[in-house]
């Protein structure tokens, strides 16, 4: 007989959400069922396993699209960014707007420094460009920033008793390519085999990370790009007006 | 598990579409859609957040989804906003980049569409931040 829905949708709400399947992403939650097959039983399992093909909403941002998220962490390698529901994102210190500085402020080795752009204040003709009293631009945690992704990362690992399986799999901008390594070490004796079965523990994980960049014009944090408004550029209007009177 | 191929490619949707879909199913607390729900929750513009019409369910006093009502409510925002940007032949990444980030500056919109420069004129640039500050500001729809 087929299953019962409600119970299948609550089955694979259990299982999937946060699961990472290699070079597809992170599952968020079922989308749809589309077929329940007949029920099977296994020998020596009372319980009915139904073959279930459903969709799942993934997480999985293309290479050159643009995110919105929050600084957790500024260090002298880069910054780590959260989506909240995915932590596993980060802007290496050469993607990051040219020319910088890292400030270690109070952090002293932690990870609450600041990455400021140093915009230099002169343009090629030696005229400030900022007046000297203009904001410091520089981004540190907790601040909201668009960031460009820059490559996905994926992270397979088989346990077993033969050893650990290595696959990973990395997509970038060069025309989407996608590496694949493989490596197998010799890693877990039979007592740990035996005891990763006793746990339940996974066999099979997979992770994923996402790498980013804030070098081009348009990204960092919005504030920086708004547009100035329009009773500023009337004041200045009516000061050039009053010089060239003068 | 087997991931089965398929003829067409996976269907993209926007942080609307699931704000949606997560809205009509409400995730556990804690689970990893209800952190979904919290982020998109907070980066989708209010005025566009879609509008889920409840009823109550037989004798109880429990609000539940509408039942009758599309499971993509017509939100009039995003809706007009995908139709003004028709005309400029924008890719899809392109188009939902734009309604999920609703870019109010030229140099985001530049990120966002790559040679925008050189496919538009500055006229038409101005013109498709023109169009997602007024989805932005439209009143979003009464339950």
């Amino acid at each position: 007989s087929k299953g019962d829905i409600p119970s299948i949708v609550q089955a694979i709400n259990a299982k999937y959400p946060r699961k990472v399947i290699m070079d597809v992403g992170m599952c968020i939650a079922l989308y749809d069922v589309i077929e329940v097959g007949s029920s099977l039983i296994h020998p020596a399992d009372g319980g009915a396993h139904f073959e279930v093909v459903f969709r799942v909403v993934v997480f999985k941002p293309f290479v050159g699209e643009v995110v919105n998220g929050r600084v957790s962490a500024c260090t002298k390698a880069g910054i780590e960014v959260s989506l909240d529901f995915f932590d596993s994102i980060k802007i290496p210190y050469y993607n990051i707007f040219q020319p910088n500085h890292f400030d270690e402020g109070n952090s002293k080795g932690g990870k609450d420094g600041r990455w400021v752009w140093d915009d230099h204040k002169n343009d090629e003709d030696g005229d400030a460009e900022r007046e000297e009293d203009a904001e410091e631009l520089a981004i540190e945690v907790g601040d909201l920033i668009s960031f460009v992704v820059d490559s996905i990362h994926f992270t397979g690992k088989n346990y077993s008793i033969k050893g650990v399986h290595t696959l990973e799999s990395t997509t970038d901008s060069e025309a989407g390519s996608r590496k694949r390594s493989q490596s197998f070490d010799k890693g877990m004796s039979w007592e740990e085999g035996n005891l990763r079965k006793e746990k339940n523990a996974a066999t099979t994980t997979c992770e994923m990370e996402i790498l980013g960049s804030i070098k081009d014009d348009g990204l960092g944090k919005p504030e920086w790009w708004e547009p100035e408004d329009d009773e500023d550029n009337e004041d200045e209007e009516e000061e050039e007006d009053d010089e060239e009177g003068g | 598990m087997e991931i089965l191929p398929s003829n067409s490619p996976p269907q993209l949707l926007t942080n609307v579409e699931v704000l949606s879909l997560l809205k009509l199913n409400p995730p556990k607390e804690g689970s990893i859609s209800a952190q979904t729900l919290g982020y998109l929750k907070k980066n989708t513009p209010k005025s566009i957040c879609p509008v889920i019409k409840m009823v109550r369910s037989g004798d109880s006093k429990k609000l539940v989804p509408d039942p009758n009502q599309d499971p993509n409510p017509d939100d009039k925002g995003v809706r007009n906003m995908m139709k003004s940007l028709l005309r400029f032949g924008l890719e899809q990444g392109e188009v939902l980049q734009i309604v999920n980030l609703m870019p109010d500056n030229a140099p985001l919109l530049s990120v966002i569409i790559p040679e925008a420069e050189e496919r538009f004129e500055d006229s038409e640039i101005q013109e498709m931040l023109d169009i997602v500050h007024s989805a932005k500001t439209t009143p979003p729809m009464s339950a």
